[in-house]
Protein backbone atom coordinates (compact mmCIF):
# COMPACT_ATOMS: atom_id res chain seq x y z
CA UNK A 1 0.00 0.00 0.00
CA UNK A 2 1.11 3.49 -1.21
CA UNK A 3 1.89 6.14 1.63
CA UNK A 4 2.81 9.43 2.09
CA UNK A 5 6.41 8.23 3.10
CA UNK A 6 6.39 6.78 -0.47
CA UNK A 7 5.91 9.69 -2.06
CA UNK A 8 8.43 11.23 0.02
CA UNK A 9 11.55 8.55 -0.58
CA UNK A 10 11.17 9.48 -4.08
CA UNK A 11 10.91 13.61 -3.27
CA UNK A 12 14.17 13.08 -0.99
CA UNK A 13 15.71 10.92 -3.54
CA UNK A 14 14.97 13.48 -6.58
CA UNK A 15 16.90 16.32 -4.72
CA UNK A 16 19.60 14.52 -3.41
CA UNK A 17 20.20 13.40 -7.42
CA UNK A 18 19.92 17.32 -7.92
CA UNK A 19 22.36 18.19 -5.76
CA UNK A 20 24.59 15.71 -6.90
CA UNK A 21 24.62 16.87 -10.20
CA UNK A 22 25.03 20.77 -9.01
CA UNK A 23 28.09 19.36 -7.47
CA UNK A 24 29.52 16.99 -9.88
CA UNK A 25 29.03 18.43 -13.27
CA UNK A 26 30.76 21.33 -14.78
CA UNK A 27 28.69 22.57 -17.33
CA UNK A 28 26.14 25.30 -16.34
CA UNK A 29 23.45 24.20 -17.99
CA UNK A 30 23.22 21.10 -17.01
CA UNK A 31 23.42 22.41 -13.18
CA UNK A 32 20.87 24.83 -13.82
CA UNK A 33 18.88 21.51 -14.65
CA UNK A 34 20.06 20.11 -11.85
CA UNK A 35 18.51 22.94 -9.86
CA UNK A 36 15.34 22.37 -11.30
CA UNK A 37 15.40 18.65 -10.60
CA UNK A 38 15.89 19.45 -6.66
CA UNK A 39 13.19 21.95 -6.96
CA UNK A 40 10.87 19.33 -8.15
CA UNK A 41 11.55 17.08 -5.76
CA UNK A 42 10.51 19.81 -2.96
CA UNK A 43 7.72 20.30 -4.88
CA UNK A 44 6.82 16.95 -4.80
CA UNK A 45 6.41 16.72 -0.93
CA UNK A 46 4.74 19.86 -0.76
CA UNK A 47 2.21 18.64 -3.09
CA UNK A 48 2.39 14.72 -0.49
CA UNK A 49 2.23 16.50 2.34
CA UNK A 50 -1.27 18.59 1.01
CA UNK A 51 -2.69 15.24 -0.23
CA UNK A 52 -2.06 13.21 2.58
CA UNK A 53 -2.69 16.12 5.47
CA UNK A 54 -6.05 16.99 3.48
CA UNK A 55 -4.37 21.14 2.97
CA UNK A 56 -4.78 22.58 -0.08
CA UNK A 57 -2.18 25.44 0.98
CA UNK A 58 0.71 22.75 0.03
CA UNK A 59 -0.44 22.86 -3.51
CA UNK A 60 -0.94 26.85 -3.49
CA UNK A 61 2.84 26.50 -2.10
CA UNK A 62 4.18 23.78 -4.81
CA UNK A 63 2.37 26.45 -7.57
CA UNK A 64 4.53 29.48 -6.47
CA UNK A 65 7.53 27.11 -6.53
CA UNK A 66 6.80 26.35 -9.97
CA UNK A 67 6.45 30.44 -10.92
CA UNK A 68 9.61 30.51 -9.26
CA UNK A 69 11.66 27.74 -10.76
CA UNK A 70 10.13 29.56 -14.43
CA UNK A 71 11.66 33.12 -13.86
CA UNK A 72 14.92 31.30 -12.10
CA UNK A 73 15.21 29.18 -15.43
CA UNK A 74 14.80 32.55 -17.99
CA UNK A 75 17.33 34.82 -15.82
CA UNK A 76 19.82 31.52 -15.49
CA UNK A 77 19.51 30.89 -19.18
CA UNK A 78 20.23 34.46 -19.98
CA UNK A 79 23.32 34.91 -17.66
CA UNK A 80 24.66 31.93 -19.04
CA UNK A 81 24.49 33.47 -22.60
CA UNK A 82 26.30 36.36 -21.57
CA UNK A 83 28.84 34.16 -19.65
CA UNK A 84 29.33 32.69 -23.06
CA UNK A 85 29.37 35.09 -25.51
CA UNK A 86 32.30 37.27 -23.18
CA UNK A 87 34.61 33.73 -22.10
CA UNK A 88 33.31 31.58 -24.99
CA UNK A 89 32.64 28.57 -22.70
CA UNK A 90 30.32 27.63 -20.17
CA UNK A 91 32.60 25.57 -17.71
CA UNK A 92 32.55 26.19 -14.24
CA UNK A 93 36.31 25.46 -14.10
CA UNK A 94 37.05 28.62 -16.18
CA UNK A 95 34.97 30.92 -13.67
CA UNK A 96 37.61 31.57 -11.28
CA UNK A 97 37.44 35.31 -11.09
CA UNK A 98 37.39 35.96 -7.40
CA UNK A 99 40.00 33.22 -7.44
CA UNK A 100 43.49 34.52 -5.17
CA UNK A 101 45.73 34.92 -7.45
CA UNK A 102 48.74 34.34 -5.17
CA UNK A 103 47.04 30.65 -4.63
CA UNK A 104 45.29 30.26 -7.71
CA UNK A 105 46.68 27.01 -9.26
CA UNK B 1 -1.55 -4.56 -4.88
CA UNK B 2 -3.99 -1.85 -6.31
CA UNK B 3 -3.70 0.04 -9.59
CA UNK B 4 -2.61 2.77 -7.51
CA UNK B 5 0.75 1.37 -6.42
CA UNK B 6 1.18 0.40 -9.72
CA UNK B 7 1.06 3.21 -11.16
CA UNK B 8 3.19 4.92 -8.20
CA UNK B 9 5.88 2.38 -8.70
CA UNK B 10 5.93 3.10 -12.57
CA UNK B 11 6.27 6.82 -12.41
CA UNK B 12 8.65 6.90 -9.70
CA UNK B 13 10.90 4.71 -11.32
CA UNK B 14 10.45 6.26 -14.44
CA UNK B 15 11.76 9.87 -12.32
CA UNK B 16 14.22 8.36 -10.66
CA UNK B 17 15.86 6.67 -13.64
CA UNK B 18 15.46 9.27 -16.12
CA UNK B 19 16.85 11.69 -13.51
CA UNK B 20 19.85 9.86 -12.97
CA UNK B 21 20.12 10.29 -16.84
CA UNK B 22 20.41 14.05 -16.05
CA UNK B 23 23.26 13.83 -13.85
CA UNK B 24 25.13 11.66 -15.77
CA UNK B 25 24.43 11.99 -19.02
CA UNK B 26 27.68 13.48 -20.47
CA UNK B 27 25.74 15.20 -23.70
CA UNK B 28 23.65 18.39 -22.34
CA UNK B 29 20.81 17.71 -25.11
CA UNK B 30 20.48 13.94 -23.59
CA UNK B 31 20.65 15.39 -19.97
CA UNK B 32 17.28 17.99 -20.73
CA UNK B 33 15.62 15.12 -22.43
CA UNK B 34 15.91 12.88 -19.26
CA UNK B 35 14.86 15.93 -17.75
CA UNK B 36 11.37 16.19 -20.04
CA UNK B 37 11.07 12.37 -19.01
CA UNK B 38 11.42 13.46 -15.30
CA UNK B 39 9.34 16.34 -15.18
CA UNK B 40 6.40 14.06 -16.92
CA UNK B 41 7.04 11.98 -14.25
CA UNK B 42 5.90 13.61 -11.75
CA UNK B 43 3.28 15.38 -13.36
CA UNK B 44 2.01 11.38 -13.42
CA UNK B 45 3.10 11.38 -9.24
CA UNK B 46 0.81 14.83 -9.19
CA UNK B 47 -2.12 13.10 -10.97
CA UNK B 48 -2.35 10.78 -8.18
CA UNK B 49 -1.77 12.54 -5.53
CA UNK B 50 -5.09 14.10 -6.58
CA UNK B 51 -3.39 17.71 -7.58
CA UNK B 52 -4.44 17.94 -11.38
CA UNK B 53 -4.19 21.22 -11.93
CA UNK B 54 -0.75 21.09 -10.50
CA UNK B 55 0.06 18.30 -13.07
CA UNK B 56 -1.22 20.46 -16.27
CA UNK B 57 0.83 23.66 -14.79
CA UNK B 58 4.21 21.08 -14.23
CA UNK B 59 3.72 19.67 -17.79
CA UNK B 60 2.42 23.00 -19.30
CA UNK B 61 5.56 25.58 -17.73
CA UNK B 62 8.54 22.71 -17.28
CA UNK B 63 7.99 20.50 -20.66
CA UNK B 64 6.52 22.96 -22.55
CA UNK B 65 8.22 26.57 -21.90
CA UNK B 66 11.18 26.00 -19.62
CA UNK B 67 12.61 22.32 -21.18
CA UNK B 68 11.86 24.45 -24.53
CA UNK B 69 13.99 27.22 -23.47
CA UNK B 70 16.93 24.62 -21.91
CA UNK B 71 17.29 22.86 -25.69
CA UNK B 72 16.92 26.49 -27.24
CA UNK B 73 20.04 27.91 -25.70
CA UNK B 74 21.99 24.17 -26.11
CA UNK B 75 21.56 24.81 -29.42
CA UNK B 76 22.40 28.34 -29.77
CA UNK B 77 25.26 28.12 -27.67
CA UNK B 78 26.67 24.92 -30.16
CA UNK B 79 28.85 23.77 -27.63
CA UNK B 80 32.21 21.92 -29.19
CA UNK B 81 33.07 18.89 -28.47
CA UNK B 82 35.61 19.94 -26.62
CA UNK B 83 33.41 22.28 -24.10
CA UNK B 84 31.04 19.07 -24.24
CA UNK B 85 34.21 17.21 -22.45
CA UNK B 86 33.63 17.06 -18.74
CA UNK B 87 36.18 17.50 -16.54
CA UNK B 88 36.13 14.63 -14.80
CA UNK B 89 36.62 14.20 -10.78
CA UNK B 90 39.20 11.98 -9.58
CA UNK B 91 37.84 8.40 -8.08
CA UNK B 92 38.53 9.17 -4.66
CA UNK B 93 36.64 12.59 -5.79
CA UNK B 94 33.68 10.69 -6.90
CA UNK B 95 33.80 7.95 -4.11
CA UNK B 96 33.37 10.84 -1.66
CA UNK B 97 30.63 12.64 -3.10
CA UNK B 98 28.60 9.19 -3.92
CA UNK B 99 29.23 8.10 -0.03
CA UNK B 100 27.71 12.42 1.38
CA UNK B 101 24.88 11.44 -1.24
CA UNK B 102 23.96 8.34 0.43
CA UNK B 103 24.55 9.36 3.69
CA UNK B 104 22.40 12.63 2.92
CA UNK B 105 20.09 9.88 1.29
CA UNK B 106 19.64 7.53 4.61
CA UNK B 107 19.22 10.64 6.75
CA UNK B 108 16.68 12.15 5.15
CA UNK B 109 14.53 9.22 4.65
CA UNK B 110 14.66 8.43 8.01
CA UNK B 111 13.51 11.82 9.08
CA UNK B 112 10.61 10.51 6.47
CA UNK B 113 10.28 7.44 8.44
CA UNK B 114 9.86 9.38 11.68
CA UNK B 115 6.50 11.20 9.84
CA UNK B 116 3.21 9.90 11.09
CA UNK B 117 0.95 10.71 8.83
CA UNK B 118 -1.19 8.31 7.46
CA UNK B 119 -4.66 7.79 6.64
CA UNK B 120 -6.92 9.61 3.38
CA UNK B 121 -8.39 12.58 4.88
CA UNK B 122 -8.92 14.09 1.10
CA UNK B 123 -12.24 14.50 0.14
CA UNK B 124 -13.70 14.71 -3.69
CA UNK B 125 -12.22 16.96 -6.21
CA UNK B 126 -9.05 17.83 -3.59
CA UNK B 127 -6.98 19.39 -6.04
CA UNK B 128 -9.26 20.43 -9.02
CA UNK B 129 -9.00 24.12 -10.07
CA UNK B 130 -11.82 25.79 -8.49
CA UNK B 131 -10.72 24.58 -4.97
CA UNK B 132 -6.97 25.94 -5.63
CA UNK B 133 -8.55 28.90 -7.13
CA UNK B 134 -10.41 29.51 -4.54
CA UNK B 135 -7.33 29.04 -1.97
CA UNK B 136 -5.40 31.28 -4.23
CA UNK B 137 -7.63 34.09 -4.38
CA UNK B 138 -8.82 34.46 -0.80
CA UNK B 139 -5.57 33.94 1.41
CA UNK B 140 -2.75 34.04 -1.34
CA UNK B 141 -3.92 37.17 -3.44
CA UNK B 142 -0.84 39.66 -2.15
CA UNK B 143 1.64 36.35 -3.16
CA UNK B 144 -0.12 35.69 -6.00
CA UNK B 145 0.63 39.72 -7.27
CA UNK B 146 4.35 38.93 -6.18
CA UNK B 147 4.05 36.37 -8.13
CA UNK B 148 3.21 38.39 -11.24
CA UNK B 149 5.56 40.78 -10.22
CA UNK B 150 8.49 38.43 -10.29
CA UNK B 151 7.90 37.08 -13.50
CA UNK B 152 7.47 40.21 -15.25
CA UNK B 153 10.87 41.25 -13.73
CA UNK B 154 12.62 38.17 -14.69
CA UNK B 155 11.19 38.67 -18.14
CA UNK B 156 12.67 42.04 -18.63
CA UNK B 157 16.07 41.09 -16.90
CA UNK B 158 16.27 38.05 -19.40
CA UNK B 159 15.95 40.08 -22.56
CA UNK B 160 18.11 42.99 -21.11
CA UNK B 161 20.47 40.77 -19.99
CA UNK B 162 20.42 38.59 -23.59
CA UNK B 163 20.41 41.72 -25.70
CA UNK B 164 23.33 41.95 -28.20
CA UNK B 165 24.67 45.51 -27.95
CA UNK B 166 23.93 46.54 -24.49
CA UNK B 167 27.73 47.29 -23.58
CA UNK B 168 29.94 48.89 -25.94
CA UNK B 169 32.80 46.55 -26.04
Amino acid sequence: MVELPHFLIVSVALFVLGFVGVILRRNLIVVLMSIELMLNGVNLSFVAFSRYLGDIQGQVAGFFVIVLAAAEAAVGLAIIILIFRRRGSVQTTRLTDLKDEIHAA
Amino acid sequence: MSGFDILFFVFAGFALVSAMGVVVSPNPVYSALSLVLTLFSVAGLFLLLQAEFLAVVQVLTYAGAILVLFVFIIMLLNLSDFELMEVRMGNLGKALLTLAAVVAFITLAFVVHLTRITGDPAVEGFGDISTLGREIFTHYVIPFEIAGVLLTVSLIGAVMLAKKNLTKE
